[in-house]
């Protein structure tokens, strides 16, 4: 094979050039609708900064769901309130704003002389108008704030006024998010009110769109804060990892990475870091990776069998071997820069195997002669379901879980399947184990605390629930102050884990790699949105 | 005029095959696992739906209604030139397929040129020197071609290329050169097999009383292949070359993905994850009409290679 290696680059070189002569020669087709444009040079004023994103978009309709649509419509689109650091709630479009003591009226000052792309002034009749594509549809009850407002007054141009069923302390931290929450011009709908034109308040407007190609925005010249440097943003559609990586490395685009834009293959992270013509960005995340047990089966109906398997998991193996530490062990539910969130209140587990076969053999499950513990006569076996749809590391992660288990007396056993069987076997409680993610800032803590361990209706896709907890995170939903927000929190944390609700595994890193012609590229505060304020380009 | 009757009959045996493959391909869709309502959402959405979700959907696209309606009413908007609506977009299911066929039709043609133009001198060159240097040449690159995976070659080129030498892009297709090395990671496996076809068929026929003949009434060497022996190799080739193109057209899913070309392989392949049943009938319908012509083509081009074949035709 060495010999082959040392030869190919000539041979490679000599069928290169025979394509190139064929491709020469042979005419496309005239209705292949090929762009045959030729690059503009760029001026001295222009800079464009190209993005590398997985997948194309579809509408750029704020109040409409795909999934690689956030970045591109944060750009375009801006909320009332933006989520900063650690939660901290900043005036956007809405300048302040005042909570009523009794926390049902919400009144906010609009600020002055925003204007829409369009030119239409972005004032409280425009902002109703938004809140009525929403507030109380069914399409977006999942948002609780959505059900929560019970009226919209507009008292003045400049102040909107919202009126709420029962307190909710999140809705400012919802008000945030980049769906459906964010404001469309209230001329860009067609007569019936549908969608048509994605025009917005924001830095940027949509120039350009090529299907499964490009999607390109330029500056909005009118912006109302400081205007980006960056003329021109430009998002390539590249679905594989690999190919982003390489076209960061040949300087067709400038930046790659982040959760919804599409993340960079753990492998080649390394190989970014030692090249000196690109930086590597990493900074902790806000999501958890977390283990579902069917905690309405037996043997999960066991909180010691619960407990018991959170202390076989060896975190750092997971962490270093899969993830090449672009990951962090988890010590509780939710990763520390999470609002309510803090070092002490929230670590209980760590990896013990002699304390996890202490309380497996508690809960009386003996181990056996083959090294699987048996109870009744029914041996220790269980099933994690696999889909790598909701991340690319399930299968290695319940790998390195299988061999934890196994140690301890538990055999694991992996089953690999689609989207729809394991929708369908969680609806269906119909499984032992699977993997999961918490959805992270701006959504956290209340958001994946709500809909992961508070009841429902249906109930049936929940990571567990019982009355107790229940009513600790109603309460806490409701709570008009932070400090009583804060011990109902840490209550909260405490119970979860008491019961050993699910099995916190790893807490995420937030990857980027940039070229190094840009300069002042910093991370925005959450992986929904790209911060150009300060970013300049070589060229 | 026989041929006609020929095509007329050949047509008419395909849409029958296209009937079937439909109802096929609409069965195989609902026997998948889970409700596909809900993986629409979670496709959408990235997280697992609602129940209250889930069933607004289910009645939005009629997903409640037994399968028997559901593929007629299909079928019924199909004969009236409709295909629906993607799922996913929204667009109208001939707008989002037509867009993605040229990318994936100017991979297939230049690939198959490709395969054509490299594999059959080279099996031509290891026929003629059989065990000689010519033969080791093709055989190396037969096999190399053969045995190395598009998509690691696809990489390689992409690094050595794109990467260190910047003379393509690593993704994209803005011109036509752009598919140089799409085309060269697809079309080496292809020029593989093909060289080794034309040489194994040159050898057949190497020592046949004919050559022989040729060779004994004073032909030049060269003419002696030319005329002689390479054309009996050309049906089997025809065969390989087709198969080839239409296999590129149903899915060079692998190698649009690593070049982010925006053709008809990676959008199907989205399509089947988002569970887009009209895209996916759709697609799956063209795919097949694709084959079934192909084959035709090859046929009609057999009667023109090989006057014995064209019995078909006209003694009917």
């Amino acid at each position: 094979m060495v010999r082959i290696a040392g030869r190919s680059p000539l041979v490679f070189i000599g069928l290169f050039l025979a394509v190139v002569f064929l491709s020469a020669s042979c005419n496309p087709p005239s209705n292949s609708n090929l762009p045959t444009g030729v690059p503009t040079a760029k001026t001295r004023t222009e800079q464009t900064f190209k993005v590398a994103i997985a997948g194309d978009v579809a509408k750029l309709n704020p109040q409409s769901y795909d999934k690689h649509e956030f970045v591109p419509l944060a750009m375009v689109f801006e909320s009332l309130v933006s989520y900063g650091e650690g939660g901290q709630i900043r005036p956007n479009l809405a300048e302040s704003w005042q909570m009523s003591p009794d926390n049902l009226t919400l009144t906010l000052k609009l600020r002055s002389g925003v204007v829409f792309h369009d030119g239409t002034p972005f004032d409280s009749a425009a902002a109703k108008w938004n809140f009525n594509r929403w507030v109380g549809l069914a399409e977006h009850d999942w948002l609780p704030v959505s059900t929560k407002i019970a009226a919209i007054d507009t008292p003045d141009p400049q102040t909107l006024v919202l009126k709420f069923k029962e307190p909710y302390y999140a809705a400012l931290q919802e008000l945030s998010l980049v769906r459906p929450v964010r404001f469309l011009s209230p001329k860009s709908v067609d007569a019936q009110g549908k969608f048509s034109k994605p025009i917005g308040t924001g830095a940027y407007k949509l120039a350009e769109y090529i299907r499964d190609r490009k999607i390109v925005f330029t500056r909005n010249e009118n912006y109302w804060r400081e205007k980006p440097a960056l003329t021109k943003v430009e998002f390539d559609i590249i679905p594989d990892g690999q190919t982003r990586v390489a076209a960061l490395l040949s300087k067709e685009v400038d930046l790659i990475g982040g959760e919804y834009l599409g993340g960079i293959p753990l492998e080649s992270v390394a190989k970014l870091q030692n090249n000196p013509n690109i930086d590597v960005i990493v900074s902790e995340g806000t999501t958890t990776y977390l283990v579902r047990l069917n905690y309405r089966k037996a043997p999960f109906d066991s909180v010691q069998v619960r407990r018991a398997l959170n202390y076989a998991v060896n975190r750092n193996d997971l962490s270093t071997k899969v993830f090449r530490n672009l990951a962090t062990p988890a010590k509780g539910f939710f990763p520390p820069n999470i609002p309510y969130v803090t070092h002490t209140n929230s670590e209980l587990y760590t990896y013990k195997p002699d304390q996890a076969s202490k309380l497996l053999a508690e809960a009386g499950w003996q181990m056996g002669p083959d090294g699987i513990r048996v109870k009744d006569g029914q041996p220790l076996n269980l099933t994690m379901l696999i889909n790598n749809d909701l991340f690319p590391q399930s299968k290695p992660m319940a790998e390195v879980i299988q061999a934890n288990f196994k140690a301890v007396g538990v055999n694991l056993q992996l089953r690999s399947v689609d989207s729809g069987a394991i929708i369908e076997a969680i609806k269906q409680g119909n499984f032992d184990m699977t993997l999961g993610l918490s959805y992270g800032s701006p959504y956290d803590p209340h958001s994946s605390v709500k809909d992961f361990f508070a009841s429902t209706k249906d109930n049936d896709d929940r990571y567990y629930t019982d009355p107790q907890l229940d009513s600790m995170i109603d309460r806490v939903l409701k709570t008009t102050t932070e400090a009583e927000r804060q011990s109902q929190y840490n209550q909260i944390w405490e119970y979860m884990d008491e019961k050993a609700v699910a099995i916190p595994v790893l807490f995420s890193k937030r990857v980027y790699a940039v070229s190094k012609d840009v300069k002042g590229f910093k991370l925005a505060s959450t992986e929904y949105e790209l911060n150009f304020q300060g970013v300049t380009t070589g060229g | 005029m026989p041929i006609l009757r020929f095509l007329y009959r050949r047509l008419l045996g395909g849409v029958a095959v296209l009937l079937l493959v439909s109802i096929f391909s609409f069965v195989l869709i609902y026997l998948a696992p889970g409700d596909p309502a809900a993986v629409i959402l979670f496709q959408r959405l990235g997280r697992i739906p609602t129940q209250s979700e889930i069933s607004r959907l289910t009645l939005e696209y009629g997903f409640d209604r037994s399968i028997v309606s559901q593929y007629l009413q299909w079928m019924l908007r199909v004969l009236h030139g409709d295909f629906g609506n993607s799922l996913r977009s929204g667009e109208p299911v001939i707008t989002e397929i037509s867009t993605r066929l040229a990318p994936t039709l100017l991979l297939a043609v230049f690939t198959t040129i490709f395969a054509v133009v490299l594999g059959v001198p080279l099996g031509l060159l290891a026929a003629v020197q059989e065990q000689g240097w010519g033969d080791r040449i093709g055989r190396f690159w037969a096999v190399f071609g053969a045995s190395v995976p598009d998509f690691w070659l696809a990489f390689v080129l992409i690094f050595i290329f794109s990467v260190y030498l910047g003379w393509f892009p690593t993704h994209g297709l803005e011109k036509p050169q752009d598919l140089t090395l799409p085309v060269i990671s697809l079309g080496m496996a292809n020029m593989g097999r093909l060289s080794r076809l034309v040489r194994s068929q040159l050898l057949n026929i190497k020592h046949q009383d004919y050559i022989r003949t040729a060779r004994s009434k004073g032909l030049p060497e060269w003419l002696v292949w030319a005329r002689h022996a390479l054309p009996n190799a050309y049906i089997p080739l025809v065969t390989m070359a087709v198969s080839q193109f239409s296999a590129i057209v149903s899915g060079a899913v692998v190698i649009e993905t690593v070049f982010a070309l925006p053709g008809l392989g990676q959008f199907y392949v989205l399509a089947v994850r988002y569970n887009d049943i009209p895209v996916i009938q759709a697609t799956v319908i063209l795919i097949s009409a694709a084959f079934i012509l192909m084959n035709l083509l090859a046929d009609i081009i057999y009667g023109f290679l090989d006057p014995r074949l064209r019995g078909e035709f006209f003694y009917e």
